[in-house]
């Protein structure tokens, strides 16, 4: 039989009769290190490992430090039984040496359930004790643990105080949990590099860990079933914005790894200092913020951890969250942006304030509590990448607005003081006015088909006022020749009629009918293009609808904004639907024609920021 | 009596801290610009500036390990007393060998032990850093240890008088009351009407088997009455 002894010199046992100097190991804690990490280092690589890969019993001492109470037999223990890398050794049956009872270790120990478990003796520091357990020994009366399951449910490791939330926790967890989940790619730079940080990890070291760890790896991982590396579609050389107070700890690392693979790239908050107060912390972050917005090429989507400074962990108030106050400060400043809430927390309560601040996306980080299985990982997995991929494509929005932004800000109304042109002005551009409409209901949902005929109708609503404006366009049907006119330099001319070479030439327009893809085999022609003639042939008695609106759109869109002939051609289709779909159902657009999307709207945005700006 | 505690986070004292440690006049909070100046302070190996304290608590992670080396050297040559706290302390450990050097996590450590240790500090003027670790079981840590000291040293005892012919060096055996190595703290719980007699007898007297059966007696006695 081989035996081993592990004390720390408070034996009688250390004698070489009883137990040689190689069958011994003298435990003696290095205080530049965590105790954990001490006994972690030589269970993985010191002597011990290789002392115990050949022996068939261990005897330890409960006490193995000056101070008794320590027990720091004990937890060597759970270590040895909670060590991955020490295989079925990890099961070897473990004598406790001490005076003292189960009971009195019971109840003078905080976690004691390991005493309760298989594989466990406790004998009296006595040569009849001793003689009693290898005598047993050799009648295979002592055994080794047998029921793992049985084991990792009866005993209970507390985390560390630095990881009593389960937010902690989960941070370093799910980010070692996610890991093992990858593909291997030790080719990829960035993939050794997560390794690398990973492997730092002072958690994974803990007893905590390796307990929690115990409890889910149970389900055996199954590459080719479970491994999978987040694949973000869409994402090409978008850029996302990471704050998150755990970035150093590898989460940074994972970040990049798993964009860059989908040739995005990500730009995170570094700036943690750790004594800085929270408001510290959180103008720091406004300020990188600011800077984005006010950049070139801002970030318009972004990861946000909801606790990023120690107060946030004793806050009651949910508002003052330095998370809160960040996605707060971005979503005044770009409605559209586009945040994912990275987060350990699942209390509804805080999604659904999350929500109302504008919040759509979450990815919630797992934790050891849940236990959860390889594929509910997975599944976090697959879901984290749904989360970041539906962000990205709604993060059009950031850009609308703005565009929009600008429309406001810039537009060739603003010193206008003709009372309908002022009126436009505000229910165009104005506060609450149609632009800032069609942005709302957008980030409302973009995906809605209700939202996005509404959008449709706002959007002929803001060009029929515009075309309709004196200064822009008046049609006069009854005449027949008509006129759209222009308002330059505070003279009116009309636009139908240009000089050159000191003669006037008509300028005449045609409307062609036809019918329009998506129109029902029964609809009847409609006008779906235009062509400039020599001779100015209006199509009087055409009852379509709205003509004379139709020409005042296509005339200034042509004439004075000089929109290419495709961009009206596609004014005009959109028309069509908005009066046959949107506004009403009157059953002449085929059912099966795809449905307009916010493409649509954008394109009617960047129409306006060609004609107002 | 003098406390430092070195704390950068004071937002982990003030979560963790079951009692307001503003009132405790022993105690210097250093911690914001107090803190830098330290830091800079000590970066120069000048440690005049802990000679006013008699007892030195460290968030560990607030310092650099150069300033974890500077300060461990000082209370090494002082022979004072040396807490480092940490949230990712996972259980504490208490080392006796050159100096007190208590290592503990930062829960632990602003616990109700704090305010009993700041307490016992104040009311004896000695640091007795079991009471931060243990709490109100401090005494029972000491005897377990003075029982386990015993137990081996009879054990060798007895395996000498079954085998003459074995040297054991007679430091790991008890011939005298001080070999018994009792720790001063807990020496007067020892006396009753029987060790009287033995332990107040001068630390060089010697002692019987039957006398170090007494003292372990009342050790079992004192342990049992303390669950």
């Amino acid at each position: 039989m081989n035996k081993l002894l592990v004390h720390s010199n408070n034996t009688s046992f250390n004698r070489t009769e009883l137990f040689s100097i190689s069958e011994q190991f003298v435990f003696d804690v290095d205080f530049d290190k965590d105790i954990d990490f001490y006994i972690d280092d030589n269970l993985t690589n010191g002597d011990l490992k290789q002392k115990l890969e050949k022996i068939d019993l261990i005897f330890i001492k409960v006490s193995l430090s000056q101070n008794y109470l320590e027990y720091l037999g004990l937890r060597l223990a759970y270590h040895i039984r909670l060590t991955k890398s020490l295989g079925v050794k990890s099961n070897i049956p473990i004598v406790f040496i001490a005076e003292e009872s189960f009971q009195f270790l019971g109840l003078t120990y905080s976690e004691p359930s390991i005493l309760f478990t298989g594989g466990i003796y406790l004998i009296k520091e006595t040569l009849e004790d001793y003689h009693m357990v290898i005598n047993w020994f050799n009648n295979e009366i002592i055994k080794p643990l047998v029921d793992f399951d049985s084991f990792i449910n009866t005993i209970n490791i507390d985390p560390p105080s630095n990881y009593q939330l389960p937010h902690s926790i989960a941070n370093e967890w799910a980010l070692t949990r996610y890991f093992s989940m990858l593909k291997k790619d030790d080719t990829n730079e960035g993939y050794n590099t997560l390794e690398k940080k990973i492997l730092e990890l002072d958690y994974l070291k803990t007893l905590h860990f390796k307990y929690v760890e115990a409890k889910a790896s149970r389900q055996r991982f199954n590459p080719k079933k479970h491994a999978y590396t987040p694949s973000i579609r869409g994402v090409d050389s978008i850029r996302i914005g990471i704050i998150d107070d755990e970035i150093n700890k590898g989460w940074l690392a994972f970040y990049q790894y798993v964009f860059n693979k989908s040739q995005a790239k990500s730009i995170a908050f570094n700036d943690f200092k750790k004594d800085e107060s929270r408001n510290e912390l959180i103008k720091a972050i406004q300020s990188w913020l600011s800077e984005s917005f006010q950049s070139s090429k801002p970030i318009d989507i972004f990861i946000v951890d909801l606790r990023l400074h120690d107060d946030d962990f004793i806050e009651q108030d949910f508002d003052k969250l330095s998370g809160i106050q960040i996605i707060k400060f971005i979503k005044s400043k770009n409605p559209g942006v586009q945040i994912v809430v990275s987060t350990a927390s699942n209390k509804v309560w805080n999604f659904q304030k999350c929500l109302e601040y504008g919040v759509k996306y979450f990815s919630i980080k797992e934790s050891p509590e849940t236990y959860s299985s390889r594929d509910n990982t997975r599944t976090s997995l697959i879901h984290f990448s749904k989360q970041i991929t539906s962000a990205v494509e709604r993060s059009f929005l950031a850009i609308l607005n703005r565009d929009i932004q600008n429309i406001k800000s810039g537009n060739i109304f603003i010193n206008h003081s003709e009372k309908n042109e002022s009126a436009f002005r505000s229910l165009t551009f104005g506060e609450k006015g149609l632009l800032d409409q069609i942005l709302s209901l957008l980030i409302l949902d973009s995906n809605s088909e209700a939202i996005i005929n509404q959008c449709l109708l706002l959007s002929f609503q803001v060009l029929e006022n515009y075309c309709n404006l004196s200064t822009v366009g008046v049609f006069d049907f009854k005449n027949s020749s008509g006129k759209v006119c222009l308002l330059e330099n505070n003279k009116l001319i009309d636009i139908f009629t240009r000089s050159s070479d000191n003669r006037q030439t008509l300028t005449r327009l045609r409307l062609i009918r036809g019918k329009h893809e998506m129109q029902d085999n029964q609809a009847s022609e409609t006008i779906i293009s235009f062509e400039i003639e020599d001779e100015f042939k209006l199509y009087s008695s055409y009852t379509g609808p709205d003509t004379s609106s139709l020409v005042q759109i296509i005339s200034a869109l042509h004439f004075r904004h000089h929109l290419p002939k495709h961009d009206i051609e596609k004014i005009i289709k959109l028309r069509y639907y908005r009066s046959n779909v949107a506004a009403h159902f009157t059953g002449k657009v085929k059912t099966e024609f795809e449905k307009i999307t916010a493409k649509e709207i954008i394109y009617f945005i960047n129409i306006f920021m060609k004609i107002f700006t | 009596m003098k406390i430092a505690i070195i704390e950068d986070r004071i937002s982990r004292l003030e979560q963790y801290a079951e009692f307001d440690l503003n009132d405790c006049e022993t105690v210097s909070i250093i911690t914001g610009f107090e803190f830098d100046s330290l830091i800079l302070t000590l970066s120069k190996k000048d440690t005049n500036v802990l000679e006013q304290y008699d007892c030195i608590a460290s968030h560990r992670s607030a310092l650099s390990n150069e300033i974890r080396d500077v300060i461990k050297e000082y209370c090494n040559f002082k022979k004072k007393p040396l807490i480092f706290f940490s949230g990712g302390i996972t259980s504490s450990v208490f080392k006796d060998i050159n100096f007190p050097f208590l290592h503990i996590n930062s829960k632990d450590f602003y616990s109700l032990n704090l305010k009993l240790f700041i307490n016992n500090c104040e009311e004896s003027n000695t640091v007795n850093l079991l009471i931060l670790q243990f709490g109100k079981r401090w005494k029972l840590s000491l005897l377990l240890n003075l029982r386990n000291n015993i137990m081996v040293a009879q054990n060798k005892q007895a395996y000498k008088n079954e085998n003459p012919e074995i040297e054991i060096d007679d430091r790991e055996l008890i011939k005298r009351i001080r070999d018994l190595q009792i720790n001063s703290l807990i020496k007067p719980d020892l006396i009753d009407e029987k060790t009287d007699s033995i332990l107040s007898n001068n630390d060089f007297s010697t002692i019987t088997a039957e006398q170090i059966q007494e003292v372990k007696s009342v050790i079992n006695r004192l342990i049992n009455k303390m669950l």
